[in-house]
């Protein structure tokens, strides 16, 4: 991997996130890059998705829930630690993405999108109405006494450190797909279904495949929220506008890319909850409206995202220098 | 055991019948060119035998086994490739990337699937272009990397569907002797193509498609002169006979 000059700026920049902590001490900071970390987790989690899979899904919180809600059920009701309920979470979205999957991945385009649409809201009136998980009114997660087999801090240094490891892990298991056939199968899926079957790739198995993948750091992430939180509604956990975030996340960080969706968050989230803080209530609705012309800006100017600015000048460079053993691509 | 071999296959769209009862045997290490005009239903042959279209009627029996109305992902895993006669590329892909989506085909180790893809790049002389985009590349290199692409799943039959249309006459050259290295090699060739110059000379065996029925098959030289081929191509008024 040191064969890429661009591994050292990245070791680099994890090894600042990981003393930030004693250099941050206000919470507020910490909350905020929490945040980011977290949201760069689900970013990265559609990314397998929709951005190497070329699959949009809008319908995302569904995994999202799952996690949050498996985790939390398990612990109030049989006592079971988070993290084995986050394991749980996960292999139930993951069973989730199949079954709806199978019959999701014969329809094609605007009419998967919707299909997604769909399924996200049938979820969300689901457990609306689900007195067992709490309905509307939601769920409190008792305190217990602080530790790691609880899933449990006081503080927030404890939780940095846990988003940025899920984050880490996200990123690793990406760079690995990437380079896997994996990553090669989705992108041919991505870039024309009929020459990636006239290659035997068989569609349906690596776009559910891609969906597995998507759906289990989406309810790692849940657990990580409702642990972080320690409540959890519909209306927090499986909300419209969450499906959306995670979609635009890499679309303005960068679609297929390992690094594009941390990008985004960092771009995306400190905007929004400064526009809030500076804006108060009213402000409320302004962080998606520039969401929104950030999008469209993005996609019609540079569709490959803020990613697509940074290979390019990459690429600008080697061409430049005449890099010779220019053979990694640069698309990391 | 024959290699290849179709029994009346049909093919409709509603009414309209595109292949109606085309047989034809292939025989391992032939290049078979399958010509006819606009509209005689070569196209619509190529995808049924490459699994995008479900059969109607017959069979298609390679190596022993019936394939027909198997998916095109399976058909290619038994060893029958194809290349699209409207070039497909990968475009957000490199050259290479694009042939190494192929190569994954028969080997799922990274390492062993770049050999394979640097090996047929090689071989295709798109060496030069690996790093390329492969939506910026001209239609010819464009259609090279169908070839290659195709290629790298290891085929034993290659079934190219118009790979020299819109070439120069000097890229054809090079897409012919293309195609005869890569028969050279062993693979058994099923060639759609519209330039008559080109097919003549490369093929061991041509089957005349028109108005979706066979209505020749035989040596370059046999269909160059069979009676129904003329007519197909020319029209009754050119028919030998009345001269």
């Amino acid at each position: 991997m040191l064969k890429n000059p661009y591994s050292l700026l990245i070791a680099l920049i994890f090894a600042v996130l990981l003393i930030l902590p004693a250099l941050v001490a206000q919470t507020f900071y910490l909350h905020i890059l929490i945040l980011v970390f977290l949201y760069a987790l689900l970013g990265g989690a559609w990314n397998i998705l929709g951005g190497y899979a070329g699959q949009v899904s809008l319908g995302h919180a569904l995994y999202f829930g799952i996690g949050a809600y498996s985790s939390t059920m398990l612990m109030l009701e049989a006592g079971l630690s988070p993290w084995i309920g986050m394991f749980v979470g996960m292999l139930l979205s993951v069973s989730v993405s199949a079954i709806l999957g199978y019959p999701c991945f014969r329809i094609k385009g605007h009419y998967f999108v919707i299909a997604t649409i769909a399924l996200g809201e049938i979820a969300f009136v689901l457990f609306t109405n689900w007195q067992w998980v709490g309905g509307a009114v939601g769920k409190h997660i008792p305190l217990l006494p602080p530790g790691l087999a609880v899933f449990q801090f006081t503080g927030k240094i404890a939780y940095y450190y846990i988003a940025l490891f899920f984050l880490a892990v996200q990123l690793v298991f990406t760079w690995f797909m990437q380079k896997s056939y994996l990553g090669y199968y989705f992108q041919a899926i991505r870039e024309d279904e009929d020459t990636a079957r006239s290659l035997g790739i068989n569609i349906t198995r690596y776009k559910m495949a891609a969906m597995a993948f998507s759906a289990a750091f989406m309810a790692a992430g849940g657990t990580f929220y409702a642990q972080y939180l320690l409540y959890i509604d519909p209306e927090s956990v499986l909300p419209n506008v969450l499906s959306t975030q995670v979609c635009l996340i890499p679309i303005l960080g960068g679609l297929g890319t390992v690094f594009g969706p941390v990008i985004g968050a960092f771009v995306m989230f400190p905007l929004s909850e400064f526009i809030r803080a500076s804006l108060g209530g009213s402000g409320n609705a302004l962080d998606l409206i520039i969401y929104g012309l950030l999008i469209m800006i993005f996609a019609i100017a540079k569709p490959t995202g803020i990613m697509g600015f940074i290979t390019e000048l990459i690429r600008h460079r080697a061409t430049a220098s005449k890099a010779a053993g220019s053979e990694e691509r640069a698309g990391f | 055991m024959a290699f290849l071999k179709i029994e009346n296959l049909t093919k409709k769209f509603g009414g309209l019948v595109a292949n109606s009862d085309i047989s034809i045997e292939i025989s391992q290490g032939e290049i078979v060119g399958i010509i006819g005009p606009n509209g005689a239903g070569k196209s619509t042959f190529f995808a049924t035998v490459s699994g995008f279209y479900k059969p109607d009627g017959g069979a298609i029996i390679f190596r022993d086994e019936e394939i027909g109305g198997k998916p095109p992902e399976t058909i290619c895993q038994l060893g029958i490739a194809r290349t699209f006669q409207i070039v497909r590329p990968l475009g957000l892909l490199s050259v290479l990337d694009n042939v190494l989506v192929g190569a994954f085909l028969r080997n799922k180790n990274r390492k062993a699937a770049l050999e394979k893809a640097e090996e047929i790049l090689e071989f295709t002389g798109l060496k030069d272009l690996r790093d390329k985009l492969s939506n910026s590349l001209t239609i010819a290199d464009k259609k090279r990397l169908e070839l290659a692409r195709a290629m790298a799943t290891q085929p034993e039959l290659l079934m190219l569907d118009e790979v020299m249309a819109g070439l120069t006459p000097k890229e054809t050259q090079e897409a012919v002797e293309l195609i005869k290295k890569i028969n050279r090699t062993g693979i058994t060739l099923f060639v759609v193509e519209h330039v008559m110059e080109v097919i003549m000379p490369i093929s061991h065996r041509i089957m005349v498609l028109d108005g979706g029925k066979k209505i020749a098959e035989g040596t370059p030289e046999e269909v160059a002169n069979n009676e129904n081929v003329i007519k197909a191509y020319l029209g009754e008024k050119y028919n030998a006979a009345s001269f």
